[in-house]
């Protein structure tokens, strides 16, 4: 099985192995060439897709997809088998506190709000981070668990679905200072992405994520980087929540199941591999937007909506083995190998 | 005697001259039912250059594991400069504490690119100590006082060969400045060159009053860098030696001790045990490219030894044998019934040749099953009745080897964990004895296991040849070779530098063959 | 001195755990108690009856999850292959298949379904969990678009009083559809016991490498593995359709979380494989026992959630933690 592609002939084989290097580095660069096609797809088949009065509530309905992913990200990234489910019910806690807790008692200042609400995503996710970073719980299990408390506070909070009046949330899920509101949400976390790459700890921990016993013997504190990753993830929920009691204007406990398993496969989608320590948010991001792009243009085109579940998994599918397939030269040996 | 009154003497010396970085006493480590490390201790003195000497299984791992704060003793004391430590608890408490330690395997971080690699750890978590200019500055100036030529910074480490790799890990160490530092087998990934170019740095760092404790296997190494030797057996440090004291004979008596490993000798035995008929034979087999084709013919009743310094082609020239890698080029040909080539592990059971791999946790054991399952795995349709698989009869078939091999345990269904490593490395031995083989591989099988198992293991090879199967074994102990085998096979470089037939193989010649040096009496 | 004969009991008891799960039997019973004590219809007949079939959908189920975690993967595409056999039961029902061509239909697909999703996630080594989550999406959505959604349709007779708690067997009062899990405990736990198929399982699970050096084909293990696994959640699927006597569209979402929750509350561990079906058996009884009290005691579903996460952490927190670093090194 090895090193069976080291004898490329000619010399394109240079120019090959240039390109499928920059696929494997670039991962998301799949979900980026998917995102461009699903664009153009969907402004033919409906040109007012693209049209300026239709863009912000469109970014709306995407804002909470794509930070649902970016959120699941850190855990990811940070090794070990590091997975965070407890992602979606996080969002949907935070929607309900933020509807049926702050704006319906005068709370709703987003000044107070937001605070408030990022830092109750933050201890959540400081408390994954402890199971696993600490505890040593297999990620999986951890935060199945903790999925299961947030799902069932949620459901304790608002049994049924309590709307609310006009407020601040719904300018992030149309225009805000006449600019879409999404750049508040996705916009700042993109941002703060790229400055995030230039501190201390996002070297550890992509270390943690690739190596975490190199990591650790070489002075790493491993432990407290895993606890950080899914804090940060506990914060992008936050910020999830917000976005999503943006688009639906309610608390509604039926809406965040929903984001579970989408999440992860927006992750999967925009190239970051479930190993850990490769990839970023720019990936899931992409990802998320090619979900709802494929939604949008299956509806536009008056497509069984179930189709949508088959054109998503079969895309997912693609994605991961041509990932895969792609990786295999730098693959880990294999049993007998 | 000799060992007795060498440690006596290291007991009795006072430490004289300047400070004490480091002293280490009494210190012991187990895990599980494994005595790691019994009873260590020695000092390190400012500006030396310290060499830890043992064999595999001596505990020196664990010694290091436990300077650079990997694990904690559960007993005896560190002190660092005579004070008390027990602050250790962590690789970055160590690294705080001044000790800075490069690991045996090479541990470094595939993705990111060799700047991040070099500076691994050196950053808080929440500050950059350094600016990105001065890591670049610093990182090059490091890297080309150890490489002849110094690779693109941004490079990933997973695209660089082993060599650079492992200078990726040396040159860490060095830049965290350390009061002393810890190299354990750090050198023998690294090519030539920049072996060379780190002991002139180890020599600066001597002159500037600085501790190195230096982990090698190879004698030439510690003659020319070490200042003094400590010598580890079975988790004891039983002397410390200054250079020039003992010559490379006494030391590996030191390490070896003095006992005979094979309890009787059979010097004549051979002459009828082994037969003309040949099972197994390599045709131009390659185990690196470009290196010399090796062809090799193995009989019915030898017991051939494979040696040489770690990592110079004898282990992958077993794996090939055994199917469970493929060669460069050349082929593996059984001819227990007829010719066949062998292609794969599967392939090499089915003619006969088995193999038994050297790690025993990675590649052997299975930690959460029955100490039957483990035998029975490969062998196990001989066990079925209807479909079932009869415990009964697996416990039968495995008494045999229980008597043959001195297994001691407790219950067949108890957890094989729950043996020593000497009486798993005999249940994995049984596993494969019970699958009949013609020829019988095996990767280092005494690698640390207890002197009592070591001579189980001896008795049943040399019992199996005499019936007639060929027995392949690779072994680190030098001892193995000269007692055991009818012939060895020494290996330099990916090729076979001697063939060494018994009688003429003596520890010295072996060695010196190991180095490549010839043999001169 | 106390502390080593105390570290002592504490081996003991663990190595008493592995061999037989004694936590949950007592925790099991105990609730069984708190439900006598606390409930007055509880231990009645059709009560027992009605837990008992809850039980075996559960159980059922979960057998694949139990097998697919033993050999270090996970299996997400349970409830949409559990909702697909629920959906096409009803509706090929309903177009007057009959029951056997109906059965192999559905068991003959969940088999390609499950081998699929065993051979990509072991070929390229991609997460068995994101493989899953892809294949199931395409078979739901698949079943859904060509079935247009409609939940109309019948299944026999017969086939609905199977797994009614009213039905018996021979006269015994024990509802058929019981007896069926029974059966496919009894061989579950013989095949994973007594068999070379079940060695190979455990020995794949427990150290792949040594397994594939030791002559067991790896990949077919995970490829059979997928597929048994696919095979038990038609099959709860099947069950479920003669249970609602129409198709659902969601009937299988709850599966997803409770199958691992049965796996993990009966004791076996996420890695190593450590466990066994018996096991699966025990922390599906314990999960209905548990919400049937709950629903009995008029808790909301909410907490019964709630409850569920704080069972699973106890759980693992005591077995099935991961190694730590400094024993990787």
């Amino acid at each position: 099985m090895a090193s069976q592609s080291l004898t490329l002939p000619f010399v394109g084989a240079a120019w090959r192995d240039r390109i499928l290097d920059g696929l494997r580095d670039n991962t998301y660069v799949f979900a980026l060439v998917l995102t461009v096609a699903l664009i153009i797809a969907n402004t033919a088949v409906l040109p007012a897709f693209a049209s300026w009065s239709q863009v912000p509530s469109e970014l709306g309905t995407l804002a909470p997809f794509a930070l649902a992913a970016m959120a699941s990200t850190p855990a990811i990234l940070s090794g070990g088998g590091g997975i965070d489910l407890s992602i979606a019910p996080l969002m949907g806690l935070v929607n309900i506190i933020l509807v049926t807790g702050l704006l319906s008692h005068g709370l709703g200042n987003p000044a107070i709000a937001v605070p408030l609400l990022l830092l109750l995503g933050g201890v959540i996710g400081a408390v994954n981070g402890v199971l696993v970073g600490i505890l040593r719980y297999p990620p999986v299990i951890a935060t199945l668990a903790v999925y299961f408390v947030l799902g069932g506070i949620d459901l304790r909070l608002a049994p049924d679905p309590v709307s609310t009046n006009p407020n601040w949330t719904n300018q992030l899920a149309s225009t805000l200072w006449h600019v879409p509101g999404t750049i508040f949400t996705v916009g700042v976390v993109l941002l703060l992405w790229f400055f995030f790459r230039r501190t201390a700890y996002y070297g550890a921990l992509f270390a943690v994520g690739d190596d975490d016993v190199a990591a650790f013997a070489s002075g790493v504190n491993a432990s407290v980087v895993r606890i950080v990753a899914y804090t940060l993830g506990g914060v992008l929920a936050a910020v999830a929540g917000i976005a999503l009691t943006g688009t639906i204007q309610s608390a509604d406990v039926t809406v965040w199941p929903f984001y579970v398993l989408i999440a992860l496969a927006a992750v999967a989608l925009g190239g970051t591999a479930l190993t850990g320590g490769r990839g970023g948010f720019l990936g899931p991001a992409l990802g998320a937007t090619c979900v709802y792009l494929i939604q949008n243009l299956l509806s536009a085109l008056g497509i069984d909506v179930f189709y949508v579940q088959v054109a998503f998994g079969a895309v997912l599918l693609v994605a991961v083995v041509g990932g895969a397939f792609l990786g295999r030269t730098a693959q880990r040996p294999r049993g007998a190998g | 005697m000799a060992e007795a009154t060498a440690a006596a003497e290291s007991a009795g010396a006072p430490a004289t001259e300047g400070r004490v970085p480091l002293r280490v006493t009494g210190v012991a480590k187990r895990f599980g039912s494994t005595e790691a490390l019994r009873d260590c201790s020695f000092e390190l003195r400012a500006g030396e250059v310290h060499a830890i000497l043992g064999e595999n299984g001596s505990g020196k791992s664990t010694l290091v594991k436990i300077l650079a704060g990997v694990h904690r003793p559960d007993e005896g004391v560190l002190e660092l400069d005579g004070v008390e430590q027990n602050r250790i608890r962590s690789p970055r408490a160590s690294i705080r504490a001044g000790i800075v330690t490069v690991f045996q395997e090479v541990l470094v971080v595939g993705q990111r690119s060799l700047l991040d690699n070099v500076w691994l750890g050196a950053d808080g978590l929440v500050r950059k100590h350094r600016s990105q200019a001065e890591k670049r500055q610093r990182a090059r100036a490091v890297l080309d006082r150890l490489l002849e030529e110094v690779p693109d910074l941004n490079e990933p480490v997973k695209n660089l060969p082993l060599s650079l790799r492992q200078a990726c890990c040396v040159a860490r160490a060095l830049l965290w400045e350390p009061k002393i530092l810890v190299l354990d087998e750090s050198t023998s990934a690294l090519d030539v060159a920049t072996r060379d170019n780190l002991f002139t740095i180890l020599n600066e760092l001597r002159a500037g009053g600085r501790s190195v404790v230096f982990i090698s296997h190879r004698m030439d190494e510690i003659e020319e860098i070490g200042d003094r030797v400590t010598v580890l057996r079975s988790g004891v440090s039983v002397a410390t030696l200054d250079r020039g004291a003992a010559t490379a004979r006494e030391l590996v008596e030191l390490m070896t001790g003095r006992e005979h490993l094979v309890t009787e000798r059979r010097e004549h035995d051979a002459r009828e045990r082994v037969r003309d008929q040949i099972v197994l034979r390599t045709r131009g087999v390659r185990v690196r490219p470009g290196a010399a084709p090796i062809d090799v013919e193995i009989r019915a009743g030898e017991l051939v030894g494979l040696a040489g310094l770690e990592g110079h082609g004898q282990d992958r020239f077993l794996r090939i044998l055994g199917g469970v890698a493929a060669p460069e080029e050349g082929e593996v040909v059984c001819t227990t019934r007829g010719e066949a080539v062998i292609t794969s592990a599967r392939d090499a059971v089915r003619q006969g040749v088995t193999y038994v791999p050297r790690d025993r946790r990675t590649e052997s054991v299975f930690e959460s099953r029955s100490v039957l399952d483990n035998f029975g795995l490969p062998t196990q349709d001989r066990d079925r009745r209807a479909g079932i698989i009869v415990s009964r009869k697996t416990e039968r078939r495995f008494r045999e080897y229980v008597d043959m091999l001195h297994i001691v345990f407790g219950r067949g269904r108890n957890l094989i964990t729950t043996l020593s490593g000497g009486n798993q490395q005999k249940v994995i031995t049984a596993r494969w004895l019970a699958a009949n083989p013609a020829v019988l591989l095996l990767n280092d099988p005494t690698r640390g296991v207890d002197i009592g198992a070591k001579h189980d293991i001896y008795r049943v090879l040399v019992d199996v040849a005499r019936s007639g199967v060929a027995v392949v074994m690779l072994s680190t102990e030098v001892d193995e070779h000269v007692e055991l085998m009818d012939r060895v096979l020494v290996f330099r470089e990916g090729e076979l530098a001697a063939e060494i037939p018994r009688g003429e193989a003596t520890r010295r010649r072996l060695v010196a063959n190991f180095f490549g040096e010839r043999h001169d009496g | 001195m106390t502390s080593v004969s105390a570290n002592r009991a504490v081996l003991a008891a663990q190595d008493l755990q592995r061999r037989f799960p004694l936590l949950q039997l007592v925790a099991l019973v105990a609730l069984f108690v708190w439900g006598i004590v606390g409930l007055p219809a509880f231990a009645t007949r059709p009560s027992i009856d009605s837990m008992l079939v809850l039980a075996s959908f559960l159980g059922i189920a979960a057998v694949g999850q139990t097998i697919v975690i033993l050999i270090g993967g996970i299996d997400l595409s349970i409830p949409n292959v559990i909702t697909a056999g629920n959906l096409l039961t009803t509706l090929l029902g309903g177009k007057h298949w009959s029951f056997g061509e109906i059965v192999a239909a559905i068991l003959g697909g969940a088999v390609v379904v499950g081998a699929a999703n065993g051979f990509l996630a072991h070929h390229f080594r991609v997460p068995a969990l994101i493989i899953t989550l892809g294949s199931g999406s395409v078979v739901v959505g698949a079943v859904l678009a060509g079935t247009h959604a409609s939940v109309y349709g019948s299944v026999p007779g017969w086939f609905t009083h199977f797994v009614s708690p009213a039905s018996t067997v021979a006269g015994l009062h024990i509802p058929q559809v019981v007896l069926l899990w029974i059966v496919i405990t009894l061989v579950v736990g013989v095949v994973m016991h007594l068999t070379g198929i079940g060695r190979r399982l455990y020995a794949t699970g427990a150290n792949e490498r040594a397994a594939e050096l030791s002559l067991v084909k790896t990949e077919l293990v995970w490829v059979g593995a997928f597929a048994a696994s696919a095979v038990f959640a038609a099959t709860a699927g099947i069950l479920l359709g003669a249970w609602s006597g129409t198709g659902e569209q969601a009937i299988g979402d709850p599966y997803l979380f409770l199958t691992i929750a049965a796996v993990i509350v009966g004791g076996t561990s996420l890695i190593g494989a450590r466990g066994d079906y018996w096991r699966t058996v025990l922390g599906s009884l314990i999960l209905i026992v548990l919400t049937t009290n709950l629903v009995g005691h008029s808790y909301s579903e909410a907490t019964q959630q709630i409850i569920l996460g704080l069972i699973i952490l106890a759980a693992v927190g005591t077995y099935g933690r991961d190694r730590a670093l400094r024993d990787r090194v």
